[in-house]
């Protein structure tokens, strides 16, 4: 009977906790989704907890939607393109691409992150600002805004996380993730440092 | 004593002379897709190194957790939901010259062998249900009255579950239930006894003092009971577990299908409970598990008669265990730590037996009197630790360290002083038992294994582990009674492994 009793009072708690939670307004397909499986790398609310993965909270759903075909229809094809999204991505559908997109832009994003090397990021803030004379060569300013937030179909990169944006750079730099013309003419110059220095600065918008 | 550089070289050679030839057959007989990976791989749509850190599988990352945790179902459901997986190897121990029957006692030692493999099946069967099943062919199960080896198959590990999720902004609860064949095969971390020892081995004598054969943190009940547990995870923080287990026979005879009765475990009723408990935490690339594990298990002492109840031994695992890992490539850290300690109270019977035996044993201790009775209950301490490294999810390396202790007990004794058989006061081969006799009685084993691999593609592993013995049955020198030390069992252990 002793047994008993305490496996009562477990399975009670448990009850206790899921009636908790079933009690919570339930999410819709998309938030479900999101939160349930595209959050399991990216967070709970698109604010990813490991730099392994990017942070999509407040994330420009143009350039989202954009990614998530890219990466669905294998146009998209850097490793982890392949090792991750390729399988996350096969079964959405337009409508699901678009719906997840704007979920996404509208999630709160997180706090930018500490500077570590002010230097650094001091030199990264006037990498960003640059605005070369050379017409054919990009600026960041330029397309990504004043404060980074992205615009149109450029995304935000205020607040990425460091080694995700020093990755998708380098990736960039190989060809091994496209980009637009003037932006890959602009990155194809950047040293390994100035790269980090970018990142730095970008990760603490 | 052998030079590590030749044998190293040698074994590479020979190795690779195996791997060649199964490589070839495998790609012969096997329609080739460069995108055909193991079943979940090919469910998710995803690479090996989604849910296992570095690629190194069976070990999981929070992601890979999170699949098993809810079922095993993301993804699609695979229209033929198998897969298979292979292992071969080469060893070769220190020495193999004290021991009377070098042919028998180290028999496929320097040989190449093909060890077994596995067929798998399960994943995604309904939205909230899915399944691990492994059923397992080894190549070496048994030896006929010639010394010919003979295979034999049977039902490995079994988890079938349904999951379900409830998640919202401010909470995420995973709840499911799983219905298994072995304490601790339904845990998501590789600290868990089910989990812990990564790389198979052929079960010929040569291979009794690779790292598989090392001590590791384990459940008495083993792999070929039935239980059902119900499970929960909240908001990554809290894992709970709660199950029982019973013999597997009945509407549960599947879980221990191909397991002969004999070699069966059977457990008295259904009141052998299993609870685990762990506190997770995830911080940038970082995440941390810390946890605890019990265990009780009633099993018969005689698998074939399950008629007495005073035949039922009382066994107590009590499990602490903790995991780290940094996954941000191209680096992968893992750091494992685990300890279980087991109290077995022997059955009435056996206690019963045990009242005089020791004068009844062929030895006496080193001043000739009569050793004591058995121990009616024993005590043993296991802990291990492992710190991993791989980089870019092909290189890899890991330091291991195993420590068992526990009580003495004459009834764990195979040499001794024979003063019968023997001249003087001697252990001699009458009634000692060389290579794997125990002198003292005590069980205590040490050491470190070290290892290194490589993945050239995902789902396939070449490795070398080095496992080193510091202590051996309970002595580091002279452990048998025959001269043989701990560090005699050294043993060098090339692999590989792959899955498709």
């Amino acid at each position: 009977m002793k047994s008993k009793k305490w496996m009562f009072v477990v399975v009670a708690g448990l009850c206790w906790i899921t009636t908790g939670v079933c009690a919570a307004d339930e999410p819709n397909k998309t938030e479900k989704l999101a939160m349930s499986y595209c959050g399991e790398c990216h967070g709970l609310d698109g604010n990813s907890i490991s730099p392994q993965f990017p942070k999509l909270a407040g994330q420009r759903s143009k350039f989202l939607e954009a990614q998530l075909k890219s990466m669905r229809d294998h146009d998209r094809s850097n490793a982890d393109s392949q090792d991750y999204m390729w399988g996350a991505a096969h079964k959405l559908d337009d409508d699901s691409i678009k719906d997840l997109a704007k979920y996404y832009s509208r999630q709160k994003p997180s706090p930018g992150g500490t500077v570590e090397y002010p230097a650094l990021a001091a030199k990264g803030k006037q990498l960003y600002e640059f605005k070369p004379a050379n017409e054919e060569i990009g600026s960041c300013i330029g397309c990504h805004g004043d404060d980074a937030e992205g615009g149109g179909n450029e995304p935000r990169l205020a607040g990425q996380h460091r080694h995700y944006l020093v990755k998708q750079l380098n990736l960039v730099q190989d060809n091994k993730r496209s980009a637009p013309d003037k932006m890959l003419a602009l990155v194809r110059k950047l040293s390994k440092e100035e790269i980090e220095a970018l990142a730095e600065y970008l990760q603490s918008k | 004593m052998f030079t590590i550089a030749n044998t190293i070289r040698r074994g590479f050679l020979k190795i690779g002379t195996l791997a060649a030839g199964l490589m070839v057959t495998f790609v012969m007989l096997v329609p080739w897709d460069a995108q055909a990976l193991p079943l979940f791989a090919r469910q998710t749509g995803q690479n090996c190194v989604a849910c296992h850190a570095g690629g190194q599988f069976p070990e999981l990352t929070p992601y890979g957790r999170i699949f098993k945790l809810t079922g095993y179902t993301f993804g699609d459901r695979v229209s033929i939901p198998l897969s298979v997986m292979g292992y071969a190897s080469y060893t070769k121990v220190s020495d193999t010259s004290k021991s009377d029957n070098p042919a028998a006692d180290f028999q496929d030692n320097a040989t190449p062998v093909f060890g077994g493999g596995s067929i798998f099946t399960g994943g995604k069967i309904t939205d909230n249900i899915g399944a691990f099943i492994q059923w397992t062919y080894n190549n070496y199960d048994s030896q006929d009255a010639n010394g010919n080896w003979h295979g034999h198959s049977a039902m490995d590990n079994v988890d079938i579950r349904y999951a379900d999720r409830f998640i919202d902004a401010n909470r995420d609860l995973i709840f499911g239930v799983s219905l298994n064949n072995n304490p601790s095969v339904s845990d998501v971390w590789n600290t868990a006894a089910a989990w812990m020892q990564y790389v198979p081995g052929a079960s010929v004598p040569a291979n009794q003092f690779n790292d598989a054969a090392t001590p590791y943190p384990g459940n008495s009940s083993g792999s070929n009971v039935a239980g059902v547990s119900m499970y929960m995870y909240l908001n990554k923080l809290v894992y709970a577990e709660l199950g029982t287990y019973r013999t597997a026979n009945g509407i549960f005879s599947p879980l221990s299908l191909g397991i002969n009765d004999a070699s069966t475990t059977k457990l008295q009723g259904a009141n052998n409970p299993y609870l685990r408990l762990s506190l997770t935490r995830e911080f940038g690339p970082n995440n941390f598990m810390v946890g605890t594990s019990y265990n009780i298990a009633h099993i018969y002492d005689d698998p074939t008669n399950t008629s007495d109840p005073n035949s039922v031994s009382r066994t107590v695992n009590t499990g602490l265990d903790a995991q780290y890992q940094y996954l941000l490539d191209p680096h992968t850290v893992t750091a494992q730590v685990a300890y279980m300690r087991q109290k077995t109270d022997v059955s009435p019977n056996t206690a019963t037996a045990n009242l005089g035996a020791g004068a009844g044993l062929p030895f006496v201790d080193a001043n000739g009197n009569p050793l004591a009775d058995p121990n009616n209950s024993n005590t043993t301490n296991t802990f291990r630790a492992k710190l991993s490294y791989i980089y870019q999810a092909k290189y890899g390396g890991s330091l291991a360290y195993f420590n068992l202790s526990g009580t003495t007990d004459t009834a764990l004794q195979t040499s001794g002083y024979d003063p019968v058989n023997c001249v003087g006061l001697t252990v001699c081969n009458a009634s000692s038992v060389r290579v794997n006799g125990n002198l003292s009685g005590n069980p205590a084993i040490q050491g470190f294994t070290y290892e290194a691999f490589w993945m050239p593609v995902q789902y396939a592993r070449v490795g070398v582990q080095y496992t080193a013995y510091n202590k051996y049955n309970g002595a580091t020198n002279n452990y048998d009674g025959f001269g043989r030390n701990a560090s005699d069992n050294n043993t060098l252990f090339f692999y590989i492994w792959a899955a498709y």
